[in-house]
């Protein structure tokens, strides 16, 4: 039996150790491929649309938790799709397609893309302490145009951000890009169910958005002038243009590991936190005239917030329309229910089902 | 944009009756029923409406 001895295990090639030993008998290891729930982000294979995959409207509208967001835009039109192109080990991607130009970007325009996390996710963090952590968001893009891109971090709860640029180097070619951010020691996140933070991609930014560095590679008060610094691209100026981004991680530390692949059930139920389709109905013999219909809909996730609820589609025998409407919040339950609007006219056996979505994004 | 929700009346098995308040708001474009929950976006977007506006009587 022997012991080696050493303080550290790098490989030639690396400026720092991949394991550090320390004097206590533990180590520290920058382990790429094998750690579990490290990832931030919901959905970040694009694997999950429960609203659809095509639309060619703001908000999220396909792939859960990811939407696009404009402002002032007067000619840009769009697709924002979850489309199936993506890197190898991949299944799917969202992209934003350009179908209506917005040839001459004014100052006060811009588009990007956005997913949002919870605050009470972010604890890990230690933001807002001198132990505030590190984070590594890494993600693969591909789009039409090369050149310089901005990305931007805003934490909701102190109103700091942290903008950076990245590079896309080859014209219609799937790419990783890794981003490290420094930890922020001043701005605390609640541990609550609200904002924790924005995480922005920037595809096209007017002038009002670019020309300050208050929050250019550090955390600063976010500035409207500092949010998009350093994009020059504006994938909005023609209809040859797209951008497309997937495998999305943002995890604790410095380094970018592997894409942490959780499956389709696992991604759907994290999303469901969020926005839910939700279907239930009856068959129901009523006796007498005046009969009235109601069927509770349990959600198969707890939501974050009470949720708004919004009938999709329904059937009945009846001649009454059929509702979701919402569950007593403050129980927690968050349950909803599809019930007949009004009092059935006769006795008889009646049946209705419906589907309706529960949403309570961020 | 909105419209308030009825109070409802529900018969106990006792025999005696008792309101519920619907705590919620209805947005009449699509009929979506919004939960007065701060947490909730939409509520958000109803409160700021609400400022300069005001939600149809219910029926």
């Amino acid at each position: 039996m022997s012991t080696l001895k050493v303080d550290g295990i790098r490989s030639n090639s690396a400026t720092s150790d991949a394991i550090t030993l320390a004097d206590n008998g533990t180590c520290t290891a920058n382990i790429t491929n094998n750690l579990s729930n490290r990832n931030l982000i919901i959905n970040g294979a694009m694997q999950v649309a429960q609203r659809g995959t095509s639309s060619t409207s703001t908000g999220i509208k396909t792939a859960d938790r990811f939407q696009i967001l404009n402002a002032n835009t007067d000619n840009f039109a769009f697709t924002q799709k979850q489309v199936t192109d993506s890197p190898d080990g991949f299944g799917n991607s969202y992209e934003i397609d350009v179908t209506t130009a917005e040839s001459v970007l004014a100052a006060d325009e811009y588009s990007l893309v956005r997913t949002t996390l919870e605050a009470n996710t972010l604890q890990s963090l230690a933001f807002g302490t001198s132990s505030a952590k590190q984070i590594t968001l890494s993600f693969y893009v591909k789009a039409y145009q090369t050149g310089t891109y901005a990305s931007s971090i805003f934490i909701g709860d102190s109103g700091r951000a942290y903008t950076v640029n990245y590079t896309i180097n080859q014209s219609a070619t799937w790419e990783r890009k890794t981003i490290t951010f420094a930890g922020d020691t001043s701005g605390a996140i609640a541990n609550d169910n609200g904002v924790g933070c924005y995480i922005n991609w920037h595809i096209a930014a007017g002038t009002d958005y670019t020309s300050s560095t208050a929050h250019k590679n550090q955390w600063a008060t976010f500035a409207n002038a500092s949010w998009a610094h350093g994009q020059t691209v504006n994938v909005l100026s023609s209809t040859d243009n797209y951008w497309k981004i997937t495998g999305v991680q943002l995890e604790v530390g410095s380094v970018a590991t592997d894409f942490e692949h959780r499956s389709y059930a696992q991604e759907l139920t994290l999303a469901e936190r969020y926005f839910e389709i939700c279907a239930g109905g009856s068959v129901e013999y009523v006796s007498a005239t005046g009969g009235y219909l109601e069927d509770v809909v349990q959600h198969r996730t707890v939501k974050r917030a009470n949720p708004t609820v919004t009938l999709i589609s329904s059937s009945e025998n009846f001649t009454q329309s059929i509702s979701a409407v919402g569950g007593d919040g403050n129980s927690k339950i968050y349950q909803s229910a599809l019930r007949a609007n009004n009092a059935v006219l006769s006795g008889g056996i009646y049946y209705y089902y419906g589907r309706f979505s529960a949403d309570s994004e961020l | 944009m909105y419209k308030k929700i009825a109070n409802e009346t529900r018969s106990k098995k006792d025999g005696t009756t008792e309101t519920i308040v619907i705590e919620a708001i209805t947005r009449i474009s699509d009929g979506a029923w919004i939960p007065f929950d701060e947490g909730n976006k939409d509520y958000q977007k109803y409160l700021e409406w609400a400022k300069t506006n005001t939600a149809e009587e219910a029926d």
